[in-house]
């Protein structure tokens, strides 16, 4: 699901399920290149991880709550904590890896 | 079915006046923050072609914007006068997109040198489609067509004059032709190809300079080749440009993602090493200041007809079969009227992408009207089909009897230093999928206007008087030594179905 | 011939210049008082800057200069954009009458535009750059520290920094306007200071109270105020004609009325729940919304993109909206004062772009055009709001002109015009 300044705060911190964010932003090659992995994310985690996507220039006020040094940046959220995080491009594998951490 | 662009917003817009109003980064790395406004400011800008609405945020869609107007035919949205440059407006796809845009309402300006003019005439051939002057070719622009085209005389190197223009008519698109595309050409001597790489590299590192200076918003839309990328014996796919994410490389028990990186290139001549500088001069620019462009990766283009260039005969472009500038379908064609055996190097085996004049004109408009966001480097694999050498000689040699002539095939030596046989498999996603494009041209028909046009008996005439520049005399390896022929056979004597098929992905 | 000056106080009500230069605070107004005319000025509706100051540099209603508030909204959206100086629709006096002009700091004047003369623009401008025409003077306002505005932060933050800041601002703002009038050759002179209007809502209560910490504060910005227009009066000469002028009033605020809350609350309008809501989540079932400060908008079929209302039932519910804030009382007062169909105030090209109701509070209730409240009445750090009826206007000149006898911000132009000699 697309994140915005208006709905960060409700979707990922007052979230029931472990939340998935993927900051990207247009001129960044490699972020435009990871949408169909996050959109096969979705599909796979339907109802169990919340697959999250945010635009960092065009909402700046959520993304300015985050160190961001580098784009594409993935960060793993469980009960509004950060569990995980990682930058650059990303194999649909690596992150399953990186996500199966919060589930059963 | 809704337009493609009907979602854009100002984000894609260039007259959406974004700069100094976003962060510039580069490399996917953020610039350490600076202590200035508070972080709550959006952002916020001006439109430069509706300034009375003051200051807002980017997102009005093309839909919801007055100034995008829909076009039925193409169901596309395209920004109302349009200022549209395009450098090398005297060519082949020049002079056939000048008509085409000018004719759909959009403000063509552009310059020539008259270079490839001076080029074919340095080979002693001419065009064999006879093309006007320029000033007559304008007058009749406005007479047949009520078009208004901005011409200058000027060599895409001189950047004061350049600046000047884009100054005065501050075009919100540039399409850049001003390359030489001639492979053989660029492999003639040290001269000629020093000449291909000034021209084409430094022509294009002096654009994209002045085009930070002058015109950022405007979208750079330059055509690659094809060609760029080579063809790699593994048939691993060629990408568009830039690898998926789900694109690995293992080494050493790990595995990484290559999501976002350029594609390995393979260029088969310097003309193409001096179209793969351009990739990343383009790559770099766009990163260093948020500019925008599309690297349109042409695939062979063939082809006389467009609804405009048809219109009149003194609005026709030209068409090259010499050795240096003729393109293998065109030459095909024009062999056969010649009643010369097509010339198929080695075996014929490689495997092409093509497109046809007018389906290259139609991604043009939906490239042109579908901008990719400021910073945006974006790379399309522009074919229509995929064709082995040797197959094409026969679909031509097949249209060629219904015109009533014989044609036979010759395999001659391969000038080119290039795999002969090899796998090819090419995704051509984006114009199909994302920009509406639809391939409306099939090789059969195209060739088909093709030799109605060419046998007409003043152009047959000028064909014949250009004979002795068929052949290709040029070699990679430098031996100036027109290409030996192996053997002639009739067409439908050999085996088509063995070898490599090209695979295309348009989903 | 004699030259034109104007002097505008962003903000400044005609009982507050009154009370402080006969209590000798302000002796350089006082002096002036007894050469020309003083009266209370109607300010413009709504009673905002970006509204008057146009109104004034115009002299024609929002339905002819195009701008009705400080946003707006993009037709055919609910995008809000912020109008500027390239919005504006009917040209400022100082583009169209002859002459030179020295046109400082009016707000809602960015960017500025080739004119015969000089013009830095005021509030709210993004940069000095386009602020400012000619460029060439930019180097002479970066070394007198000009500001275009004053530094509201501070005023939330430490009231002690607001009042320096005040100063500073005041202290380039007069420097830069003193430096010009020797440097530059003008007909026209027009000057306005905007710190005024900042003070007032920060700190109306301390104008109010004696006893406020800041009373004394308050009285010594304006002191220093009336000082900067006596070093202006005092270079004209008597042939020179002086117009003063604030393009609102301002007054204790009490309490903040969230006209959208109102509109929640009887059914007029409904928003899609979203964690910070704009616009956009305007549910199309919704029958008007609100704009900064009183202004209501029926959400049009035609008109929005998910507009609804029909022409048909337009008149019904402009009359259930004006009985619903006719009713609308707090602690026993009634909080609106006055409500105004768009054509009884405005005429002109632009009326569609109007709003379809404005409202006039009653005093000390500040109406606020905030989207996402639900409680109707709240209160802020604000203590002033603008008020419509009291601005002020003063005028001395040698020349026998007849004034209107309730002025209203559109006579301004007019008495240029009178002025100079044009009819």
């Amino acid at each position: 699901m697309e994140l915005t300044d208006s709905n960060f705060e409700q979707e990922v911190y007052h979230s029931d399920i472990p939340v998935f964010v993927d900051f990207w932003a247009s001129w960044c090659p490699p972020c435009k290149m990871m949408e169909p992995v996050i959109n096969s994310l979705e599909k796979e985690y339907d109802g169990r991880v919340k697959i999250c996507k945010i635009n960092i220039d065009k909402n700046r006020l959520a993304a300015s709550k985050f160190d961001i040094k580098g784009v594409p940046l993935f960060i793993l959220f469980k009960n509004g904590e950060i569990v995980d995080q990682a930058v650059a491009a990303k194999t649909e594998s690596q992150l399953k890896e990186m996500i199966n951490q919060v589930l059963p | 079915m809704k337009p493609c662009n009907a979602n854009k917003t100002c984000w894609n817009c260039p007259a959406a006046m974004l700069k100094g109003n976003v962060d510039f980064r580069a490399c996917g790395q953020s610039k350490e923050k600076k202590r200035q406004l508070s972080e709550e400011k959006q952002v916020m800008i001006e439109c430069s072609r509706r300034k009375e609405l003051g200051h807002f945020e980017p997102t009005i869609t093309f839909e919801q914007c007055p100034e995008w107007e829909l076009n039925e035919n193409y169901n596309l949205y395209m920004l109302k006068n349009m200022r549209v440059m395009i450098l090398g407006l005297d060519g082949y796809l020049g002079w056939a997109l000048a008509l085409k845009l000018g004719k759909l309402g959009f403000k063509v300006s552009g310059i020539d040198n008259y270079w490839r003019r001076d080029c074919v005439m340095e080979k002693g051939a001419h065009t064999v489609v006879p093309i006007q002057r320029m000033t007559e070719r304008l007058r009749a622009a406005k007479e047949v067509l009520g078009i208004d085209i901005n011409f200058r005389k000027m060599d895409i190197l001189d950047r004061p004059k350049l600046k000047e223009f884009l100054e005065e008519t501050k075009p919100e698109a540039i399409i850049h032709y001003a390359e030489c595309p001639s492979a053989p050409y660029s492999m003639v001597d040290v001269d000629h190809a020093v000449k291909v790489q000034e021209n084409n590299v430094l022509g294009t590192l002096g654009l994209l300079w002045l085009i930070k200076e002058v015109v950022p918003e405007s979208c750079l839309i330059k055509l690659g080749t094809m060609g760029e990328y080579g063809a790699p014996l593994t048939g691993r796919p060629i990408f568009e440009g830039i690898f998926p994410a789900n694109a690995t490389l293992k080494w050493d028990d790990r595995e990484w993602s290559l999501g976002g990186e350029l594609t390995p290139r393979d260029p088969v001549s310097f003309y193409h090493v001096s179209k793969v500088q351009d990739t990343f001069n383009c790559y770099e620019a766009c990163k260093y200041w948020w500019l925008r462009s599309y690297d349109v990766m042409q695939g062979v283009i063939y082809g006389v007809h467009t609804e405009e260039v048809a219109a009149d005969p003194r609005l026709r472009t030209r068409l090259d079969m010499d050795e240096w500038f003729g393109t293998v379908v065109n030459r095909f064609v024009t062999q056969s009227i010649l009643g010369m055996p097509l010339t198929i190097y080695g075996e014929g085996e490689q495997l092409r992408g093509f497109i046809a004049l007018d389906d290259a004109m139609q991604c043009m408009v939906r490239l042109i009207s579908s901008p990719p966001e400021a910073g945006q480097y974006d790379v399309v694999n522009q074919v229509s089909g995929l064709i082995r050498v040797k197959n094409l000689a026969e679909t031509v040699a097949n249209v060629a009897k219904d015109f009533g002539i014989n044609t036979k095939i010759q395999r001659v030596e391969n000038p080119r230093v290039e795999a002969d046989k090899h796998p090819l498999e090419v995704i051509s996603t984006k114009l199909p999928a994302d920009l509406g494009f639809n391939a409306s041209i099939t090789f059969d028909a195209e060739i088909r206007k093709m030799f109605e046009l060419l046998t007409q008996p003043e152009i047959k005439a000028r064909i014949e008087e250009k004979k002795h520049a068929v052949m290709p005399k040029t070699r990679w390896d430098g031996v100036k030594q027109e290409s030996e022929s192996f053997e002639t056979y009739d067409p439908g004597t050999k085996n088509l179905e063995d070898g490599h098929k090209g695979v295309l992905h348009t989903k | 011939m004699g030259k034109t000056v104007i002097i505008g106080l962003d903000g400044v009500p005609y009982h507050l210049i009154d009370n402080l230069s006969n209590k000798g605070v302000m002796p350089n107004f006082k002096n002036l008082k007894d050469k020309g005319i003083f009266k209370e000025m109607e300010s413009a509706i709504p009673e905002i800057s970006s509204v008057s100051w146009s109104s004034i540099i115009t002299g024609v209603n929002p339905a002819e200069h195009g701008i009705f508030g400080f946003m707006d909204m993009i037709p055919g959206t609910y995008t809000m954009s912020f109008p500027n100086f390239n919005s504006i629709k009917a040209p400022a006096f100082w583009q169209t009458m002859d002459g030179t002009h020295a046109i400082i700091n009016v707000p809602s004047t960015y960017p500025a535009k080739p004119m015969n003369g000089f013009h830095v623009a005021g509030f709210v401008a993004l940069d000095l750059e386009n602020a400012v025409y000619p460029q060439k003077y930019i180097p002479m306002l970066e070394e007198l520290n000009y500001r275009i505005d004053v530094d509201s932060e501070k005023g939330h933050s430490s009231k002690e920094l607001f009042f320096k800041d005040l100063h500073r601002t005041l202290d380039a703002r007069q420097n830069t306007a003193l430096q010009l009038w020797d440097e530059t050759k003008w007909d026209t002179f027009m000057f306005v200071i905007t710190g005024t209007d900042r003070i007032g809502h920060f700190l109306w209560d301390a104008y109010e109270d004696e006893n406020h910490e800041h009373h004394q504060n308050f009285l010594d910005y304006f002191k220093r105020v009336d000082e900067v227009v006596g070093s202006i009066t005092n270079k004209m000469s008597d042939e020179d004609s002086l117009i003063m002028i604030s393009d609102h009033g301002m007054g204790l605020s009490e309490t903040n009325v969230i006209v959208n809350a109102v509109l929640k609350n009887n059914g007029f309008l409904e928003l899609n729940d979203a964690e910070r809501q704009n616009h956009n989540h305007i549910k199309a079932n919704s029958k008007a919304f609100a704009l900064d400060p009183g202004r209501i908008y029926l959400n049009k079929e035609g008109k929005y993109p998910k507009g609804t209302v029909k022409k048909e039932d337009e008149e019904q519910i402009l009359k259930d909206l004006t009985s619903t804030f006719e009713n609308l009382e707090k602690d026993g007062k009634k909080v609106i004062k006055k409500i105004f169909r768009k054509e009884e105030v405005y005429s002109g090209p632009h009326l569609e772009q109007a709003p379809d109701l404005i409202l006039l509070s009653n005093k000390g209730f500040n109406l606020r055009g905030n989207l996402t409240k639900t409680e109707i009445f709240d209160k802020d750090i604000f203590t002033g709001m603008h008020t419509q009826e009291d601005a002020f206007l003063f005028v001395k000149t040698p020349k026998s002109i007849e004034l209107p006898k309730n002025p209203k911000v559109t006579d301004v132009f007019p008495i240029i015009n009178k002025i100079n000699g044009d009819t």
